[in-house]
């Protein structure tokens, strides 16, 4: 390898090196700030949904289980109930995989489950137009909107919003991704 | 209106729909290349005769004996080749720069520009001058006539050529009134006996090998006709008339629609998106 080719490569590593760490830090930022939410007594609660009001959000899976990673390391407990089509799985807390389960089931679940962990998150399916991810929120009281920059319509989250605060159910904060 | 849609969204669409826009002006660019592949083809090649195409040029050809005058108590002390070699200075000075420019002046005080332009066998993109200076240069004067020696003989054979029969045979009488007034009284033991004219039309394109006399001399690539020369200007303008714009007018009718839809559909682009809502943005992923 000439000492030319051997300088790009080492830059383009040293570059994918720098998104990678840019991109954890994100994760991290935003797991901090989920778990200050939590900690806050305000939310009276340490369970927490993550919607969306995206459609074909297909990196809600990967945000919700990274953010968990997180917070996991700030030594709290996750149990991480998953009501989408995709499963989750990881190696650093608990995971549960119930898509399409009934919402007197998911509520005993999370009554159970608060008690014995830190915090229980939710991942819940898109809000926008479903009535069931919309009784699945009303288990849960405390949601976090996870949207997308460029594909995130206003129209959408607003209905969004408007339904989520027509069933009281209140919308901590949005994590936006890119 | 524009709330929720700026510029700086126009450039978020641009952003999100880049693949789409850049596989399409592939495309298109594909596609008409394909579809305009014979003009741009024919844009490579600029016929030099293109107006002559089927156009046979006119030569009018006179012949003339070399006749020398040899007097008898000369006869002794000149040597014979001195008389052979007549014709060779008079064909000679019929070549000199004077010769022709006798007959560019003559040329362009009968003709207008216009008519010679179209009717010399040169390159028609001759830079033709206005007012006292020449009209033609030497080198391209030259190409209205010929003159050849026949071999062995003490005849000359004097060829005009264009596309216009009049031009060609005025041409030819031009020469012969040089060769007449201005040549033969220098040489002086001569007499030239004019033996007869012919009219003819001549394909230059395919020569005889007894016309082919008919060329310069002097065989260069600038001499030689070509049949094709490359125009880099015509080129890139066929390029760009049947390639370029028409691809960039459909990129731009397809951002247009893009811009439209996104308008009536405006999207979260930024964090500051979400301040009318009240709502903490409280993480970005990159």
């Amino acid at each position: 390898m000439s000492i030319k080719s051997k300088v790009k490569t080492s830059k383009i590593e040293n570059f994918e090196e720098f998104n990678k760490k840019k991109k954890q830090k994100s994760y991290s930022l935003a797991a901090n700030a989920i778990a200050n939410l939590l900690v806050d007594k305000k939310t009276e609660s340490n369970v927490l949904g993550f919607t969306t009001s995206f459609e074909n959000f297909t990196k809600k899976n990967q945000i919700c289980l990274e953010i968990c990673s997180k917070i996991t390391e700030f030594s709290k407990k996750i149990f991480l109930i998953n009501l989408e089509k995709e499963a989750i799985f990881s190696k650093n807390f608990e995971t549960l995989n119930l898509y399409d389960i009934n919402i007197q089931e998911l509520a005993d679940l999370i009554e159970t489950k608060k008690t014995d962990y830190d915090i229980v998150i939710v991942n819940l399916p898109c809000a926008n137009g479903s009535v069931m991810a919309i009784n699945q929120t009303r288990t849960i009281k405390n949601v976090v909107l996870l949207e997308k920059y460029n594909y995130s319509k206003y129209e959408s989250f607003e209905n969004v919003v408007s339904a989520l605060s027509q069933n009281s159910v209140k919308v901590l904060g949005i994590i936006a991704s890119f | 209106m524009f709330e929720k849609f700026g510029i700086l969204d126009v450039w978020a669409v641009i952003k999100r729909k880049f693949v789409i826009l850049f596989v399409a002006t592939v495309g298109c660019l594909v596609l008409f290349s394909f579809l305009n592949a014979s003009s741009i083809k024919q844009s490579f090649e600029l016929t030099r005769k293109e107006s002559h195409e089927q156009k046979l040029a006119e030569v009018c050809i006179s012949s003339y004996y070399i006749q020398p005058i040899i007097e008898s108590s000369q006869l002794e002390r000149i040597d014979s080749s001195f008389y052979k070699s007549l014709p060779n200075d008079l064909l000679t000075i019929l070549k000199t720069d004077s010769c022709k420019k006798y007959v560019c002046d003559n040329l362009m005080l009968k003709y207008s520009r216009e008519f010679l332009k179209e009717n010399v066998l040169e390159d028609p993109e001759l830079n033709l001058k206005t007012g006292s200076e020449q009209i033609f240069n030497f080198e391209d004067a030259i190409k209205l006539y010929q003159v050849k020696r026949q071999e062995n003989t003490m005849i000359l054979s004097v060829a005009a050529k264009s596309f216009d029969s009049g031009l060609s045979n005025f041409i030819l009488n031009l020469l012969e009134e040089f060769l007449l007034k201005k040549a033969l009284p220098n040489v002086k033991s001569a007499q030239v006996n004019k033996i007869g004219s012919v009219n003819r039309q001549v394909d230059f394109d395919n020569l005889s090998p007894e016309d082919e006399f008919l060329l310069t001399e002097e065989k260069t690539e600038v001499d030689k006709p070509p049949i094709t020369s490359h125009n880099p200007k015509t080129t890139v303008i066929t390029v760009v008339k049947k390639v370029l714009i028409p691809t960039f007018a459909i990129m731009l009718l397809v951002l247009i629609w893009f811009i439209v839809h996104a308008f009536f559909n405006p999207t979260f682009n930024r964090k500051s998106d979400f301040l009318p809502y009240r709502i903490p943005v409280i993480g970005e992923i990159k």
